[in-house]
């Protein structure tokens, strides 16, 4: 073996090259997710988990050392919060039986939204300071495929699948540069454009851009996917409007928006496989 | 040098950068400044180019980019492959006609890794229609003073590792 490589290293180095960068300009070249990238991810998988495995340890530790006054301050701000919570669930439920009965009336179809959720960990974020993306340790063996929406467990939006293996997948999310989102404003149902921008990116924001000239947006606007064309689901909460700017040109506006999600904290995410959605 | 030692040379560098993946992967990801993080690969790839052979280095720098293209998501498939290599070229240009080699040629080597890195991925933004020069400058410059500090670190990796295989 070892007179093997002896002999035979330097043209053996030479020939991996040659057939690896041939592999990746063929898979750049071709759609999908090509399968020698398939298979180095099915084989990555089981590393990607341990180290995620090992974050999560590390993390653990220093949640260790949180003080007991900071958790205390934090149990009153929740117990502070689910009353409120509670309040406008009660409102909810008392609105949605009148919403029901005047549909009823109207002879309206019920609103419902009906998503099939498959539960995934995240494995691995890009190690890039140019991209935003994750890795989730769930492929297309759970149905999950290019193109579903990635929520957290609020339902808030992560991002969308873009690449897929059998047992693993790529989510871009919604601060990447290649992200781009039909977009609603909740409280006026105006339609624009939520995109990832390279400025606004390692902020960890976003930007919505084609307002309207008589856009009435303001500061802390609801804004939620359009849910136009039947791509994406629709309602699903991307963010809120932080601050309205003019561009460069002077003609057009633009607004940064904060995803509501916390991309920084979030371990576990929920991949819409499939969905209904009835207005 | 015969080929069996080269061979177990490039596999001691490779697991020193292995190393390096590990630690970029599980500390350096994690340390944030401006919402930057540092950023390893470039630097350990520019610096084994610089300290070994022309074609060695381009050889081990397109393996190593075929591991990050495959465990990372770059903006191509191929991103890292050409990357790595135009990094490897340009230290062992660097390193071979133009600086003493040592500590100063393998830090500008490292710095030009870094660079190339940033101008590729602007390059690659901008063909796409998503680039912004400014942005991408910052992005490069802050990537830049971030991971200055590390190359000494990546230096003295490989240093036993040249200096063992230089002596034979």
């Amino acid at each position: 073996m070892k007179q093997f490589f002896s002999k035979n290293g330097i043209v053996l180095l030479a020939a991996v090259t040659i057939v690896a960068v041939i592999m990746c300009v063929v898979s750049a070249v071709s759609s999908g997710t090509g399968i020698l990238h398939n298979v180095a991810g099915v084989i990555a998988s089981p590393f990607r988990a341990a180290g995620s495995a090992v974050t999560d340890w590390v993390g653990g530790i220093e949640s260790h050392f949180q003080t007991v006054e900071e958790l205390q301050r934090q149990n009153q701000e929740l117990r502070r919060e689910n009353a409120r919570l509670k309040e406008e669930n009660r409102q909810a439920a008392i609105d949605s039986e009148e919403n029901a009965r005047l549909r009823n009336l109207l002879n309206l179809r019920q609103q419902r939204r009906d998503f099939s959720l498959e539960a995934a960990h995240i494995t691995q974020w890009s190690s890039s300071n140019w991209a935003s993306t994750l890795t989730l340790g769930k492929g297309s063996s759970c149905d999950i495929a290019i193109g579903d929406c990635v929520v957290d467990e609020y339902g808030y939006l992560v991002g969308v699948v873009t690449d897929v293996g059998l047992n693993w997948s790529t989510v871009t999310t919604i601060l990447d540069t290649d992200s781009q989102l039909g977009a609603l404003v909740f409280r006026t149902g105006e339609t624009t454009v939520a995109v990832g921008d390279l400025r606004l990116m390692n902020q960890g924001k976003l930007k919505l851009s084609y307002l309207e000239s008589e856009s009435s947006l303001i500061n802390g606007d609801l804004i939620v996917t359009s849910g136009l064309g039947g791509y994406y689901p629709a309602n699903l909460v991307i963010g809120s409007v932080e601050e309205i700017l003019t561009d460069d040109s002077g003609l057009t506006r633009y607004a940064i928006l904060a995803p509501k999600t916390d991309m920084g904290s979030l371990v576990e995410v929920f991949v819409i496989t499939d969905f209904t959605v009835v207005d | 040098m015969s080929y069996g030692k080269t061979f177990y040379r490039w596999l001691f560098y490779g697991l020193a950068a292995g190393l390096g993946l590990i630690v970029q992967g599980l500390v350096l990801n994690h340390l944030r400044l401006w919402g930057i993080h540092p950023f390893l690969p470039p630097v350990l790839t520019a610096v084994a180019a610089a300290q070994e052979e022309r074609q060695e280095g381009l050889c081990a720098a397109a393996i190593f980019g075929l591991i990050c293209d495959l465990t990372m998501s770059p903006v191509i498939p191929c991103f890292y492959i050409l990357t790595f290599s135009a990094t490897a070229f340009l230290a062992g240009l660097i390193a071979k006609r133009l600086i003493v080699p040592g500590f100063f040629c393998d830090v500008v080597c490292a710095v030009a890794g870094i660079l190339v890195n940033g101008i590729f991925h602007a390059l690659f933004l901008t063909y796409r229609g998503v680039g912004d020069l400014g942005a991408a400058a910052a992005i490069t410059g802050s990537e830049l003073l971030l991971t200055l500090p590390l190359i000494p670190l990546v230096y003295l990796l490989y240093l036993p590792i040249h200096r063992r295989f230089q002596a034979d």
